[in-house]
């Protein structure tokens, strides 16, 4: 064949996929074609924000179709006349467990082996940890061809995102929304920390748990109480009993004692039994029992039945065993009888000195202990298990107690008519999230439980006074105004730093300490839209343009993390929603259906795939099927796209090449069409 | 084909603003496929061999189209289309650097033509029923036939195939293309016994009645019975219950329906069509040889066979077609009084069971 002389080049279309695609990444390497795109300044802007991974792990294929999506939405903007705002990546880098990674590291386990490493050593390594990877994040996302700026990206633990962080943080403060309650929260006693309800949700499961009953003396007249129990470690500090007012309760024989309990449940819970009386439950409220232990001090009234309005026949006797520390509704129903809100048990779920019996150990453990010792008492009347729901830890799977911890709340249930407003507003993709799994979610909206009592996360930027005063800080600036000494020249916005600066009190003039505190590093991911831009400080026409971002899409987990995290943050800063719509996506399974595991040994490894087939033919397939249900991926099933339709088209642009040289064709721009099928 | 470049364009855009991207992807792919296996093979001819006019016009719809579908493709596969944009279109459109730098295609109202493409629509699907009413009679494509009939049963579908009569024809090889309302006259009635309602009534003669009625004209028993209710056999009185009567397409024809369509084809064969329908055959085996010998499609070649009477006959009687599709400046009986020096390839074939041999061997090029 002569050598082709003509107008178009031939398109060498034999010539293996992955080879030209290097080819073509070196031309836009080489001539910063990227740069040149998304660096033009253009009139209308389209919003948007990477959801941020954390880089302590290489990235799965379901990491490459994520950008895969964002990716193809984001060209196809640019295209048609949109700037990118801001075209960014990000990066999530604080949080339980990074610092879990680097305990293992270190062969350590516990908070007071950390200080005893010594904490910039400690968070130094945590910085290491969460970029181990970044290397290899980057790159398959340039071998993708995912245009987005990754030397420019944000990252949460830099102090300008910080910064902006503390900034919103002081909004949410002086609108009365960030306060320090006592809330009895889900808490995980091995690592010490609350959770906030958004990852209790993620942990819920079926396990197996005591379910005993036993009595309660009845105070001057030879009855007892009947109640249920599946946690009988918290009989310990058993200070009230609760009944329905309205409901039926009945005085029963059984075995030469009497025992009250609802009427409707007698048959459920007793074979053969006479009824003695009957009488409604307000007939109950206000009569005294003996306590069943004697552990705790209680200096105002308690031991007494009151009404609950969370009584109900569901499950157990009508008759509720109340401890304050143990449950919300206990919680909320001993503040309000002005009972004493005692808690035997410390920080690591452990009961204290207060209850030298079981002193030190974990209080799941001495439930066995204690049935024996009700048994032994004949306070026991029956004893066995049941299965129920009950929620774990969703990173370290051990069981979490209800407890009543000190604790810092940004109170969004205060605005939940906000984030349910601002909610309506975002175009979701399937549309049934917005009031299925999101909008339910909303509707059962609970408080943020904000603070955390670990190392490495962004500090609660709350300083207090011996005189009782609190102060929130919102910027760097502020800091140093109030510091009693300049900064240090290595300081940085993280613990130890932050807990060595001595505030000067504006009301008394003392020393104000800082709370110990990290945040939920749910928060921090939450602040991208402005804390990408260190807004305020900097950067606020970028802000205004980009905000509410146009568009997000990340895996449908989110919608109990970060989809959340964003509408409430900024349903509280500004009555807006963050994003105007939300693509979720599903998982990738294996050709076969199942989920991808390293330990099944079924995972794809991304680069291999891009070597083997290439990016556009690895593109074309995952955006051949609708992104929000799971795909199964493998390399034939791709190779497949190759053929069909990549190959095609080869074909049909090699004919009109070797034709159009041929022919000397010379495209004009006017033409008549002459025939029916060109129309 | 312009109107289908702007129908994707619209339906790619929806795609991607109504974040239902899967809609948009496989709108491509379908294009892809439409281009290829419909627009291009239909006008194939047209690029080779066309007028001024025709290739003109074909060779910018091309253009345009393959221009487009790289812009429209690159958020999609952005290595790919970058190589089509470099080696086809930034130096002839002296357009910017990169792909990603043009702007995105945008629906030109004007271009799109529902009504064409709902024609194209009815062709394609015709011209898919024809194939299958051939298979069916295990009739290959490259056989000629004489005509096919579609049955309309909606409006647009008599103007489709008056449109399209030229590419319809070609594609499902017959020479005739007709468009008809009612499809009664293509089909006839056949009667036949029904024996459960035969056996009770004639008993022992039951057999021979139901002989009577499988030799009988089944139409005429139809009228018979829509005329008084009742038929007469040889003498024997028949109800509508003891005669089913069954819808058959006539002899000679073959029909295959979708679902707004249906097709017939007519079946019989010819001398005439045979003698074609082998010269196809002849013409695929030399062009096989062509290709073997990585002939350019401008590369002449003289040809020659031996075999088979009836194969050489049906040369001899198309030896002008045969000559125009496969570049033969000749067609000889025997073999080459001298071979070019050039290489040459001799190849014997078989078709249907008849043996054959030809000769293909290259013109030299003029120097």
């Amino acid at each position: 064949m002569t050598e082709n002389s003509g107008r178009f080049e031939p398109i060498e279309k034999d010539a293996p996929l992955p080879d030209k695609e290097e080819d073509i990444l070196q031309f836009w390497e080489d001539n910063d074609i990227d740069k040149k795109t998304r660096g033009e300044e253009k009139e209308k802007k389209f919003g948007f924000t990477e959801g941020p991974p954390t880089a302590n792990g290489l990235p799965h294929i379901g990491h490459v179709r994520t950008r895969v999506v964002k990716d193809v939405k984001l060209r196809y903007k640019n295209m048609d006349g949109y700037q990118i705002v801001p075209n960014i990546g990000g990066w999530d880098t604080h949080g339980l467990p990074v610092e879990i990674e680097v305990e293992k590291e270190l062969g350590i386990d516990s908070k007071e082996e950390i200080e005893e490493y010594g904490l910039e050593k400690f968070n130094e390594m945590c910085k290491e940890s969460v970029f181990q990877y970044e290397k290899e994040w980057r790159e398959m996302s340039e071998r993708i061809g995912f245009w987005i700026d990754y030397d420019n990206a944000y990252i949460t633990m830099e102090d300008d995102y910080i910064e902006s962080v503390w900034w919103s943080l002081k909004q949410h403060w002086e609108n009365g929304l960030l306060e320090k309650g006592y809330m009895v929260v889900p808490y995980r006693p091995r690592c010490g920390t609350p959770l906030s309800s958004h990852e209790v949700a993620q942990g819920y499961r079926e396990t197996e748990d005591p379910s005993i009953h036993m009595r309660f003396k009845v105070k001057d007249e030879d009855a007892y109480f009947l109640a249920w129990t599946t946690t009988p470690w918290t009989l310990i500090s058993n200070l009230l009993l609760a009944v329905g007012k309205d409901m039926d309760y009945a005085k029963i024989e059984y075995e030469g004692d009497r025992y009250y309990l609802a009427e409707e449940l007698v048959d459920e819970i007793f074979d053969d039994v006479k009824i003695l009386e009957t009488m409604k439950g307000e007939e109950l409220v206000g009569k005294e029992y003996e306590p069943m232990f004697d552990f705790v001090d209680s200096e105002n009234k308690s031991h007494y039945v009151t009404h609950a309005d969370f009584v109900t026949l569901e499950e157990g006797t009508g008759i509720v065993h109340v401890a304050p520390a143990f449950g919300e509704d206990d919680y909320d129903l001993c503040k309000s009888e002005g009972v004493d809100l005692v808690n035997p048990v410390d920080e690591a779920g452990r009961f204290t000195e207060e209850v030298p019996d079981y002193q030190g150990q974990f209080v799941k453990d001495a439930d066995e202990d204690i049935m024996d010792d009700l048994e032994e008492r004949n306070d026991l009347l029956s004893r066995g298990t049941t299965t129920h729901r009950y929620m774990f830890c969703w990173r370290c799977d051990s069981p979490l107690l209800n407890y009543a911890l000190e604790s810092w709340f940004i109170r969004t249930s205060w605005e939940k008519e906000k984030l349910i407003d601002n909610n309506e507003k975002i175009f979701w993709k399937p549309e049934h999230l917005k009031h299925g799994r999101f909008g339910n979610f909303l509707d059962e909206l609970k408080d943020w439980s904000l603070s955390r009592n670990r190392f490495w996360g962004t500090p609660l930027p709350i300083w207090e006074c011996d005189c009782g005063n609190q102060h929130c800080v919102g910027s760097i600036e502020e800091l140093e105004d109030m510091a009693r000494e300049p900064l240090e020249d290595d300081f940085e916005l993280h613990r130890p730093y932050v807990d060595r600066i001595k505030l000067k009190c504006p009301e008394c003039g003392g020393d104000m300490e800082r709370v110990e505190y990290v945040i939920d590093c749910w928060y921090d991911s939450g602040s991208a839209p402005f804390a990408q831009f260190h807004y305020p400080f900097e950067n606020e026409k970028r802000f205004d343009e980009a905000f509410p971002i146009d568009f997000i899409t990340e895996s449908l987990d989110q919608t109990r993390g970060w989809f959340y995290s964003l509408l409430a943050i900024s349903s509280l800063l500004y009555d807006k929603p963050a994003y105007k719509s939300c693509l979720t996506q599903g998982l990738i399974l294996d050709e076969d259906g199942e989920k991808m595991s390293k330990s099944k040994g079924n995972a794809v490894d991304p680069t291999d795939v891009m070597n083997e087939l290439g990016a556009d033919a690895t593109r074309l397939y995952f955006l051949a099927s609708p992104v929000w249900n799971s795909t199964k991926f493998s390399k034939d099933l791709a190779r497949e796209k190759i053929t069909k339709t990549m190959d095609t088209l080869m074909n049909v642009v090699s004919f009109f090449t070797n034709n159009a040289n041929i022919d000397d064709f010379e495209p004009s721009g006017e033409y008549e069409v002459n025939d029916q099928i060109d129309k | 084909m312009l109107s289908r470049k702007n129908s994707l364009i619209h339906n790619v855009r929806e795609g991607l603003e109504e974040l239902e991207i899967h809609k948009s992807t496989r709108a491509i792919e379908r294009f892809v496929d439409e281009l290829s296996n419909w627009y291009l093979r239909r006008s194939r001819r047209r690029f080779w061999e066309g007028s001024k006019e025709e290739k003109e016009s074909a060779y910018n719809t091309l253009y345009e189209t393959l221009f487009t579908l790289t812009k429209v493709m690159a958020p999609f596969t952005p290595f790919l289309s970058e190589r089509f944009y470099q080696k086809l279109f930034q130096e002839v459109e002296n357009g910017p650097e990169s792909v990603h730098m043009l702007d995105y295609p945008v629906l030109n109202e004007k271009k799109v033509e529902k009504e064409l493409e709902e024609h194209m629509d009815t062709v394609i699907k015709v011209a898919e029923l024809g194939r299958n009413a051939r298979q069916k009679e295990d009739i290959k494509l490259r056989q000629p036939l004489d005509e096919a009939v579609v049955v309309k049963n909606e409006d647009g579908q008599e103007e489709a195939v008056e449109l399209f009569q030229d590419i319809l024809k070609d594609e499902l090889n017959v020479k005739r293309f007709r468009v008809i309302e009612n499809e009664g006259e293509l089909l006839h009635t056949r009667a036949e016994p029904n024996y459960s309602s035969l056996g009770p009534k004639f008993k022992g003669e039951a057999e021979k009645v139901a002989e009577l009625i499988e030799e009988s004209d089944g139409e005429d028993l139809k009228a018979q019975f829509e005329e008084s209710g009742t038929a007469r056999v040889n003498g024997y009185e028949l109800d509508e219950e003891d005669v089913e009567l069954v819808k058959e397409v006539k002899e000679g024809y073959t029909s295959s329906e979708g679902k707004d369509i249906k097709v017939f084809m007519n079946t019989t064969i010819d001398e005439e069509l045979r003698t074609e329908g082998l010269a196809r055959d002849v013409v695929r085996r030399i062009q096989t040889m062509r290709k073997e010998l990585e002939l350019g499609y401008t590369q002449n070649i003289d040809t020659y066979y031996e075999g088979n009477k009836e194969l050489e006959n049906a040369i001899q009687q198309m030896s002008d077609y045969i000559q125009k599709e496969t570049l033969s400046s000749s067609i000889q009986k025997g073999g080459p009084s001298s071979l070019s020096g050039k290489e040459y390839l001799e190849k014997e074939w078989s078709i249907e069971s008849k043996e054959i041999t030809f000769i293909v061997d290259p013109i030299p090029l003029e120097q």
